[in-house]
């Protein structure tokens, strides 16, 4: 499991409760008797809250998305496959790109304002975990370059007449939490 | 307890806490949960939320309907009522006074002019009773339609509903209410009216009749004099001399008695509907929103929600169709046939009830009118006379037993047609393939 989601998910929860009450969040007792519910439970809790939050459209829009699909473009240059990711705010170390039997899959954590106690007024901007997967066209070899720069992730695969490669299928946006989780 | 499951644990305390917030309001001040006014902010369980949305809608439309529909729809229901009034006194007086003329003149001591008046008063205060009645029905819903469209726009859309769920969905919650409570207040309106408006109306014929009667008889017989003995004109000034006042003393009867009959009937709907009205246009709408409707803005290509929206709007379509279907079916089947049988036997029961009281007085009436004006038995002007002495009366009998049993028919196949639809749903598991879908996967 990753802590570090867990702490997001959490600062998600203290921030509708900070826009619905006006107040923070009280401090969290500790854990009851009762046998602590499953990771799923509470991802599930976690979108019916956001659900539930998203109703009120005054809520909705002082509350930002939670997890997302980052935008990208895909560019040939020369024998190179350049991919161009859109992932403002996200620091290198909380980016993982993997490329495997033919699918390149860029995950990772975009961290809100930790922490903090401001009161959000407008929240457009999404954040928590981010999945993108991308089928290569191409036969690409060897490791993916990756370099981040002003909020662009730049992934570069080079060209490999010999790599045989086999088609996945494309995971669906709603897998991100999960996948982040593990 | 290792760290990860201790933090899970408390951020599933953290959720149950903000779930609980964005239900009941919030409960301290300052918060999102203040914009709903004093008291929103109760602490309550599952649905509480709905609930204070649903209390604080209620009482605006409540105080808006009262407002707009007890005033305006008395003022456009006197004017219906005062052409059926006019239209009747044109129409029927001359043919009362006729039969009532007649009757009197049946009396041990000769002629009664005591007789002509009760009889007269009676028999044309129960024929306007029906018209205004008849007016009032047909009259009620546009008379309360516009006010009743606008006191619910104004009423949900200055609320915290509007505030809270938009404009678009404040509109649609208004135009629920209406729809629900028209059918309501228009059968109100025209009940209290039935109720309060009968005496009134005859009172007021019975004073007119005997202001005006004994005057307009002597003016009548000495035209009639003068005009070689024809009875029609006696009859015909008799009408104009009586006419004018029935129609005025009875317009300012009905004007003063339906403000106080559209008020209580109005109250009597608001009572009886107005809550379940308001509850279920705002829970339909609420659920529209969480199963598909209202999706929250996400990054390109959809988040955390975007699958799970997709996917309870895609299941909700057909739950609903095979819903309509199933109860569609239901109604086919049972109502149809139920219904007209049922019809048809009410309408024979109106039928002879109508023939036992009505038939025989008509005929005698018709008879005893022929003997008075001479020329010998004319079957068709007999069978004019009978047909118009029990033609209203049994067209509103059958019309008013109709309606109700219809009502009646209706409201009980329609809740067992959606028992028994919603029952095999369940059943079929339609319900829980909605359910799984909410949720994340």
């Amino acid at each position: 499991m990753h802590p570090d989601l867990i702490q997001i998910m959490r600062d998600q929860v203290c921030s509708i409760y900070r826009t619905v009450t006006g107040a923070d969040m009280p401090a969290v007792g500790p854990a009851d008797a009762e046998p602590a519910p499953s990771v799923e439970e509470v991802t599930r809790s976690f979108a019916a809250l956001e659900a539930l939050a998203r109703i009120s459209p005054t809520l909705a829009e002082r509350i930002p998305p939670f997890s997302f699909t980052p935008q990208l473009d895909v560019f040939l240059d020369g024998e190179d496959m350049l991919i161009e990711v859109a992932v403002p705010g996200v620091e290198r170390e909380d980016v993982t790109v993997e490329c495997a039997h033919g699918t390149l899959v860029i995950s990772g954590i975009r961290r809100g304002r930790r922490g903090s106690n401001e009161r959000t007024y407008s929240g457009e901007i999404p954040y928590g975990p981010f999945y993108r997967a991308l089928s290569i066209p191409l036969p690409m070899g060897g490791e993916p370059v990756v370099d981040l720069d002003h909020g662009l992730l730049r992934v570069r695969l080079k060209s490999s007449p010999t790599n045989n490669q086999t088609q996945e299928e494309m995971p669906s946006s709603s897998t991100t939490i999960t996948r982040a989780l593990t | 307890m290792t760290m990860a499951t201790h933090e899970v644990q408390q951020l599933n305390q953290a959720i149950q806490a903000a779930m609980l917030a964005v239900r009941t309001g919030g409960p301290l001040p300052g918060g999102f949960g203040s914009q709903f006014g004093a008291g929103f902010g109760k602490p309550g369980g599952d649905g509480a939320w709905e609930q204070q949305l649903s209390d604080l809608v209620r009482e605006r439309v409540r105080d808006a309907i009262r407002e707009r529909v007890s005033e305006a729809a008395p003022e456009r229901l006197v004017a219906h009522a005062r052409k059926r009034i006019r239209e009747a006194v044109r129409r029927r007086l001359a043919d009362d006074i006729r039969v009532a003329l007649i009757e009197g003149q049946g009396g041990p001591e000769g002629f009664d002019l005591n007789r002509v008046e009760t009889k007269l008063s009676e028999r044309f205060g129960e024929a306007l009773h029906d018209r205004v009645l008849e007016a009032i029905r047909e009259g009620a819903g546009e008379a309360i339609r516009e006010r009743l469209n606008s006191a619910c726009r104004e009423a949900v859309g200055n609320s915290v509903v509007a505030q809270q769920l938009g404009r678009d969905e404040a509109e649609q919650i208004s135009s629920k209410i209406r729809e629900s409570l028209e059918h309501e207040l228009r059968d109100r309106i025209a009940g209290a009216a039935r109720e309060g408006l009968k005496e009134e109306i005859r009172d007021r014929v019975d004073k007119s009749v005997r202001e005006r009667l004994p005057e307009a008889i002597q003016a009548g017989l000495s035209q009639m004099q003068s005009g070689g003995g024809d009875p029609e004109r006696l009859i015909a000034v008799v009408r104009d001399r009586l006419g004018d006042a029935v129609e005025e003393r009875v317009v300012e009867g009905v004007k003063e008695r339906l403000r106080e009959a559209v008020r209580a009937g109005v109250e009597k709907a608001l009572e009886d509907r107005l809550q379940t009205a308001v509850r279920s246009a705002i829970s339909e709408r609420l659920m529209a929103r969480q199963f598909g409707a209202g999706a929250p803005r996400l990054g390109p290509g959809g988040g955390l929600f975007a699958g799970q929206q997709h996917g309870a709007s895609a299941v909700s379509g057909p739950m609903v169709d095979s819903l309509r279907e199933r109860i569609a079916e239901g109604l086919r089947e049972r109502a149809a046939e139920d219904m007209s049988e049922r019809l048809a036997l009410l309408i024979k029961e109106r039928f002879e009830s109508a023939q036992r009281e009505r038939l025989g007085g008509a005929v005698r009436g018709a008879l005893a009118e022929q003997i008075a004006l001479g020329g010998g038995f004319d079957p068709d002007h007999i069978a004019e006379a009978v047909r118009d002495r029990i033609a209203d009366h049994l067209c509103d009998t059958v019309a008013y037993g109709v309606r109700e049993r219809l009502g009646e028919i209706l409201r009980e196949h329609l809740t067992a047609s959606v028992r028994n639809a919603v029952a095999q749903s369940a059943m079929r598991g339609e319900s829980a393939a909605g359910s799984s879908t909410v949720g994340l996967h």
